[in-house]
């Protein structure tokens, strides 16, 4: 693993007040960021640009996350990328479906400020890719 | 019943009373032949009486013919003499040959009895009866072998109900001559008024019985009875339905429970019903095509005027999809909204912390965009807040409206240069057709405005790129069909209002949006006017915002006593169109 993947993040995220603010905080912390407004946009993104983790929404147009999920843990080139899910609901059984596909962790957006979430970004990192 | 006997015992103190004032003018002798015979009579006629009253109270209850013939035979010592009394009755599956023996004869003596009687029932029925079918019960004086008594006297009463034998009522003697017409004529009125009374009861039964399956049978909830062994008495269509068990099928308690099996223990939950005489409700059974509510409670009844005693159980199933699914609906309806609220909530609060740090700050293009977009999602949180709000009232019933003599086609105007701009930037062309002297309609002029915007920006939302839509409005004439009055004008009318429902109405200004889109579903367009379908496939579709709308908007024209319609023509377009009623001073 390379430093280049291990700096990149992709956030499938519609919300774009959200993605815009996320994306300049995670700028600043030295990393390269890509964003997908829906599911479909954001799987495509996954399989090419090969993003060290994907923080990845729930609710989006055209595919709900969770079909996002699924799908991204069935391919290969993509089954290994830790996922964050995000939610705006404290939604128990989104959260538990997502940890049973593979997810992570997940991140109740509100909970959060943008340098707590940048934290918890980096620390799933670290322990993804310690060597 | 009980006025006919009121009536007979009148009948027959009047007859007494006028035989006692002419007789006493005769010679003693002759008198006291003629008193001991008016005795015997008064006598026979009081007997007939009685019987009739203690049958007729019987028969309130009981249909059971044996029952009834039973209380016949009970009386008879009384009013003749005989060695036996029986009675045989024939039914499909067993018949039962039942005999009272007032003083001891032998078992040939009852045989005879039996064999004549089942002769005469052959001949009644036209059809052999086996003597082997015959179930027997003897009850009285006991059977003696020493005696040499053939039986001597003898006489049958059919029994007939609903003009069909059932079986016949025999008197037997070891005595010779016993039976004279006259006995044979009082027995025969007595069984007859029985058998009559016991054909009417069972015809308003049947009636009733009729009246009761039908009820059963077209009942939306699913109906089993059973009987104290499980077996089962009625199943109605929608209880089949539900199990999956069709009208062809023979139906018994194991098929019900192999249907059931694994989600309800139908048999266990019948036989705590029934045993502790309690009713039991299952909230929530899933089956193959829905959800159900399951009450299962022990029939009742009395007997033999006694207390209540428990019959049976029966078995009543509840359809409580459709509540579920509004149930589920609804769910989903708030988290969403939740979700819609919220979620660009966080964005702005986001958004906020970063315009506080200075290198945001001093950037002047990455702030103003920032304000932008506060200003942008600020703005469409409240227009959704505004929504629900209006949603809420409409539900309510509580949605007012300002109404004033309106130009809809100034107003239409308005909203069309409005959204124009929008359009032009989709290369959507927006054409406006109206009629010429159209007239005011009594119309709010900022919620039919509202109206206009729901259906314009749907309307661009939903076109592409250089497409067209075209808002018309004209008059609608009363009895005239819309579709003609729209298309004859040689406008893009795509709906199909041609029914009862718009024929007839008043006078009314009709508003329409047509696009020239690929067109919708006939069964997608019936549920956009609805809140909780619209939010669902809102949420499905790539487009952002709520699918309320359109719920507004039917809330807004109803409010106005108009109408909201939609109606498209695969490949060449959808329209939207709402009425405004005139008042029938304006013409």
């Amino acid at each position: 693993m390379n430093m280049d993947t291990r700096t990149k993040i992709l956030v499938i995220e519609d919300e774009e007040l959200f993605a815009k603010s996320l994306g300049i905080v995670l700028r600043e912390a030295g990393m390269e960021v890509l964003v997908a407004e829906d599911g479909e946009r954001g799987l495509a993104l996954a399989r090419t640009k090969h993003p060290g983790i994907i923080l990845l929404d729930n609710i989006l147009p055209k595919m709900l996350g969770l079909e996002v999920l699924r799908k991204l843990k069935e391919d290969q080139g993509t089954r290994d990328i830790p996922v964050l899910m995000l939610t705006v609901l404290s939604d128990s059984d989104t959260i538990s479906a997502a940890i049973a596909e593979g997810a992570v962790g997940y991140l109740i957006k509100s909970d959060y400020q943008l340098h707590e979430i940048v934290k918890k970004v980096q620390s799933i990192l670290t322990r993804a890719y310690a060597t | 019943m009980m006025f006919e006997f009121v009536t007979i015992l009148f009948g027959l103190a009047a007859v007494g009373g006028v035989g006692f004032g002419v007789w006493s003018f005769y010679d003693a002798r002759n008198t006291r032949r003629v008193l001991l015979e008016q005795k015997k009579k008064l006598n026979n006629r009081l007997y007939e009486i009685a019987v009739l009253k203690e049958l007729g109270d019987r028969i309130g209850y009981s249909l059971n013919v044996g029952k009834i013939v039973d209380v016949i035979t009970g009386s008879l010592p009384q009013f003749i003499k005989y060695s036996a009394v029986s009675y045989l009755l024939v039914d499909s599956e067993q018949s039962m040959f039942k005999c009272h023996l007032e003083e001891s004869v032998t078992r040939e003596f009852v045989t005879e009895v039996k064999q004549r009687m089942v002769n005469a029932v052959s001949a009644l029925l036209g059809r052999e009866i086996s003597l082997a079918h015959v179930e027997e019960t003897l009850s009285g004086a006991i059977l003696v072998d020493d005696i040499e008594a053939p039986v001597r006297s003898f006489f049958n009463i059919p029994l007939v109900i609903g003009e069909k034998p059932v079986g016949v009522l025999t008197v037997a003697s070891k005595s010779p001559g016993l039976y004279q017409e006259e006995e044979m004529t009082i027995l025969y009125k007595i069984t007859n008024q029985a058998s009559q009374a016991v054909t009417r009861l069972q015809e308003v039964l049947e009636v009733e019985q009729g009246k009761l399956n039908a009820m059963v049978s077209s009942m939306a909830e699913g109906v089993i009875m059973t009987d104290m062994d499980y077996r089962i008495m009625v199943i109605n269509p929608a209880a089949r339905r539900m199990l999956g068990i069709t009208e062809e099928q023979e139906v018994n308690i194991f098929s019900i429970i192999d249907s059931l099996s694994g989600k309800l223990d139908i048999r266990g939950k019948l036989e705590e019903s029934v045993k502790l005489d309690k009713l039991i409700a299952v909230d929530e059974l899933v089956l193959r095509n829905g959800f159900y509510q399951v009450l299962i409670s022990p029939v009742k009844g009395k007997i033999n005027h006694g207390e209540d005693e428990v019959l049976g159980g029966v078995v009543l199933f509840h359809d409580i999809t459709h509540e579920k699914e509004a149930e589920r609906l609804r769910e989903d309806f708030t988290s969403m909204m939740v979700h819609e609220l919220r979620s660009p909530l966080d964005g702005i609060r986001k958004m906020s912390e970063l315009l506080r740090k200075d290198q945001v700050k001093n950037d002047d293009k990455t702030y103003k965009e920032f304000v932008g977009l506060i200003v942008k999602n600020s703005t469409e949180m409240l227009e959704l807040v505004g929504d629900l709000l209006d949603v809420a009232k409409i539900e309510a019933g509580k949605f007012e409206i300002i109404p004033e003599m309106t130009d809809i086609a100034s107003l239409a105007h308005e909203r069309v240069e409005y959204y124009r701009s929008v359009a032009t930037e989709k290369k959507i062309t927006i054409g406006l057709k109206w009629d010429e002297k159209l007239p005011k309609a009594p119309a709010d002029p900022r919620r039919i405005g509202q109206v206009l915007n729901n259906l314009l920006s749907n309307a661009v939302k939903f076109s592409s790129e250089g497409g067209r839509i075209d808002v018309l409005v004209f008059k609608h004439e009363k009895g005239k069909d819309l579709n003609s009055e729209a298309r004859g004008r040689g406008w893009p009318w795509w709906a199909s209002a041609s029914g009862p429902e718009w024929a007839g109405r008043a006078n009314a200004i009709i508003a329409a949006v047509s696009d020239h889109g690929a067109g919708i579903s006939e069964k997608n367009a019936r549920q956009l006017f609805n809140k909780f379908q619209q939010f669902e496939a809102a949420a499905k579709s790539e487009q952002r915002g709520t699918g309320l709308g359109l719920v507004i908007v039917k809330g807004i024209v109803e409010a106005h006593r108009g109408s909201v319609g939609v109606g498209s023509v695969d490949g060449s377009g959808t329209t939207f169109f709402f009425s405004i009623p005139l008042p029938d001073n304006i013409t």
